[in-house]
């Protein structure tokens, strides 16, 4: 029969490999990692307050934030509405617009739509939206039905006469031109979709229509000294530059005609080929590259893993093989430590070892290397030879896009580490 | 006195028969993967040396299958055995009729062999295929303390419930 | 080629107990074939694991906003998705886009052939992003006798009892084998279950 102690040292071995998993998961929401103090602040140099200050003080401008999947993004605008909420001096709305909509079939209008949800939710519930006078809250109410309408869709009654007469539409209440007894007909219902409701018609609404509303709100915020800035995650998403600027090239007019500030993160393909036309319409872009990985500049990356805990299980060495291995990838140096973790713990060790590493590495490097296509790995194999690539393909870009290549800098591209060496063993294997 | 023991005896091992006769289990891999996942759970709780996948065997024959860990006869300590912590080891063979995707149990034997230098050093749980012409000698299900020839009459149990008493009775008393 | 490294489902099973109950986890575990039967024990075994409970969610006819529900009522447990055979570039792009919308505490076990893998890593870079290095082909939870296993068994039964099989199968087709349970093992792995 084992021993107490036996039992509590098995018990106290698993209670710290639990903390471990918690605090090095990838997959949590970013929003938990922040509220637990767990996010690097300056990992990419306090990127949040460059964004923050600008929005705050320029109303009306429009930046965007372009980095690799599983860069930081999301981590940084939130840190920015944190920031600008503890100023005080505006109204931060956080959209991500894939939890409103389906962003695969996303079209003009939605996201003007999503943000009139939220202004109009946040207008109610500041110190603007309370203590209205009856004149005001009709108006409130009004403005609040024109949105949700907008966003959502309506069905009303529409008058239509059973001969040839014209169609006219006028809601039950209002006087007709004409006597109705007179003229024979009925009334049918008909819903009109909205932005926000999938599957998209064709139809295109003028964003017009909408923006006395919004005005509404946003004048009566700024009556407080309240500017207005949104916060769009989720964008990036939609991976090519034309997608993406077909969807937010006239809701972000009119949000800029509006003087709402806008913060969007957007697709890396924005920033080669033919996306870079895009980054014209924008006051400022900001770039996430991947962090350094060259010997001597880890650090960022080590101190990003030992805030999370890492030095609880792993020794320097190993957390720098984690850093290296990650490419400098947020997500997958996370990724890489938890998945060290949960080798040295299936293995029986106390702690993580050089072993547990390489199989993580090895593990996150298949990952990247199935589903690719022989024309993918001959560009693979000519950027870890030749150290360049042309980013003026597409095939190029898309592998930038699914983070097989990695930017460093402008000139500065590279296979990802943990994926190289699957590429080379397959070449000399074939 | 005999005659009366041997009556009683008999009427024991008809209630024993019984009892094993009314158990009813779910399928034939129902029946193995909940014998699996036991094992794979207690392993990596406690014991954590033996590998299950390894160990677990199983083999059909029409609707009659067998479920097996470790020698048909202990003999010494095998790569074959489930190794406990305490250093004691066990084997056991579990035989089921399969018929409208549940299961009777035809027999079993669990075999734990004691590590260590106190008490007995085995404890086997048998279920026979059925009574013996002297169920005062040996009763349809018995136990046997740590001698062959001696067989106490035991209910017929499920074989999680047998486990239970392997791992959560006599090898926590060790 | 290199290859993932195979797991056994309790394996996986433990790595998701390890991460914790509500560690949003994203897992691809893929099959060579498909097997009715690794997909029970794979439920059975993971289940037994985590503790927690886990269900099978075909997502073959079901629409995006379908799944969605089915994964938010309840969201804690855990859900295997299977039924990815019809999805084309598409439906892949749309879930990886939308991939927001399944986020929830429970853990998430996508299960894939080896095809769907390929398209997998290839149109859904944000979803892989999410599963990162947790792809494991399933190891089978084996257990079949091995000839050589049971001609072993047969040679220590006879040793034991100093009787060949053949004399076994006599007894029992006369019906006076005796009751203890190794002659009833013997029986089987002759293949005369018949006789039992």
């Amino acid at each position: 029969m084992p021993t107490e102690t036996e039992v509590n040292t098995r018990l106290d071995r698993r209670e710290r490999f639990r903390i471990y998993m918690q605090k090095l998961n990838p997959t949590a929401p970013a929003q938990t990692v922040i509220e637990l103090g767990l996010a690097s602040t300056d990992l990419h140099e306090s990127l949040y307050e460059k964004l923050a200050a600008r929005a705050d003080l320029d109303p009306g401008s429009q930046q965007l934030l372009v980095g690799g999947i599983g860069s930081g993004k999301t981590t940084e605008l939130l840190l920015a509405q944190r920031w600008l909420n503890e100023k005080q001096e505006s109204v931060c709305l956080f959209i991500d617009i894939s939890a409103e909509t389906d962003l695969s079939g996303l079209h003009s209008g939605a996201i003007v739509a999503g943000f009139g949800v939220h202004l109009s939710r946040a207008f109610r519930n500041s110190a603007a939206g309370k203590g209205l006078s009856k004149i005001d809250s009709s108006e409130v109410k009004k403005y609040t039905d024109e949105v949700k309408h907008f966003a959502f869709g309506k069905t009303e009654s529409i008058w239509v006469p059973d001969d040839d007469y014209p169609e006219q539409e006028y809601e039950p209440d209002e006087e007709p031109d004409y006597e109705p007894d007179y003229e024979p007909g009925h009334y049918v219902r008909r819903t009109t979709p909205g932005k926000l409701q999938p599957p998209f018609p064709a139809l295109q609404r003028d964003l017009k229509e909408i923006t006395k509303a919004l005005e509404f709100f946003i004048s009566r915020l700024r009556s407080q000294q309240l500017d207005t800035v949104v916060i769009f995650d989720g964008l990036d998403r939609l991976l090519t530059p034309e997608k993406f600027w077909s969807v937010v090239h006239q809701d972000f007019r009119a949000l800029r005609s509006l003087g709402v500030a806008v913060l969007a993160a957007a697709p890396l393909s924005v920033l080669y080929g033919k996306g870079r036309s895009v980054t014209d319409h924008f006051d400022r872009v900001h770039h996430i590259a991947s962090v350094s990985i060259d010997p001597g500049k880890t650090a960022k990356l080590k101190s990003v893993l030992v805030q999370r805990g890492a030095a609880e299980l792993a020794l320097r060495p190993d957390i720098e093989r984690i850093a290296k291995a990650s490419g400098g990838v947020l997500r997958d140096l996370i990724t890489l430590a938890r998945d060290a973790g949960e080798a040295a713990y299936l293995d029986g060790s106390d702690g993580i070892k050089s072993t547990h590493v390489r199989a993580a590495a090895k593990q996150l490097g298949e990952g990247y290397l199935r589903g690719l296509s022989a024309g993918q790995l001959k560009l693979l194999r000519k950027l870890a030879r030749d150290r360049s690539i042309d980013l003026s393909s597409e095939p190029a870009v898309e592998l930038l896009a699914t983070r097989r290549i990695l930017e460093y800098s402008a000139t500065d591209f590279r296979v990802h580490p943990a994926l190289e060496p699957l590429i080379k063993l397959k070449e000399e294997n074939a | 006195m005999e005659h009366h023991a041997l009556n009683c005896a008999q009427r024991l091992d008809q209630k024993l028969d019984a009892e094993a006769r009314a158990i009813v289990l779910p399928s034939f891999k129902e029946v193995l993967a909940s014998i699996r996942v036991y094992l794979l759970k207690q392993n990596s709780e406690v014991d954590q040396v033996n590998n299950i996948y390894q160990l677990l065997k199983e083999k059909k024959s029409g609707p009659v299958g067998l479920i097996a860990l470790g020698p048909e006869f202990d003999a010494g300590p095998t790569d074959f055995h489930y190794r406990l912590r305490s250093g004691s080891r066990l084997s056991f063979g579990i035989t089921l009729h399969e018929s409208n995707s549940r299961c009777s149990l035809v027999a079993y034997r669990f075999h734990l062999h004691i590590g260590g230098n106190k008490g007995p050093t085995f404890f086997r749980f048998d279920l026979n295929r059925s009574a013996h012409v002297h169920p005062l000698v040996e009763p349809r299900s018995h136990m046997h303390p740590g001698q062959d020839n001696v067989r106490l009459p035991s209910p017929a149990l499920e074989p999680l419930e047998v486990l239970d008493r392997i791992f959560h009775v006599i090898a926590t008393a060790e | 080629m290199p290859e993932f490294a195979a797991q056994r489902p309790f394996e996986v099973g433990r790595r998701i107990e390890l991460r914790g109950p509500s560690s949003y986890a994203w897992l691809v575990v893929t099959l060579a074939d498909s097997e009715p039967e690794a997909l029970d024990n794979l439920i059975l075994e993971i289940a037994a694991a985590t503790s927690l409970p886990f269900r099978v969610l075909n997502i073959q006819d079901l629409s995006f906003e379908d799944v969605q529900a089915h994964l938010h009522q309840p969201d804690a447990d855990g859900v295997v998705l299977s039924g990815f055979q019809d999805f084309d570039p598409p439906i892949w792009s749309k879930w990886d886009v939308n991939r927001s919308r399944f986020q929830r505490p429970g853990p998430i076990v996508l299960l894939l052939t080896t095809a769907e893998l390929s398209r997998f890593c290839s149109l859904a870079p944000n979803l892989r992003s999410f599963v990162g290095g947790s792809i494991f082909p399933l190891a089978s939870s084996g257990g079949q006798l091995s000839e050589a296993e049971k001609s072993q068994r047969i040679q220590d039964l006879e040793k034991h009892y100093g009787t060949s099989s053949q004399d076994v199968i006599q007894r029992a087709q006369d019906g006076i084998l005796p009751p203890e349970p190794q002659f009833v093992e013997w029986l089987v792995l002759l293949g005369r279950g018949d006789l039992v």
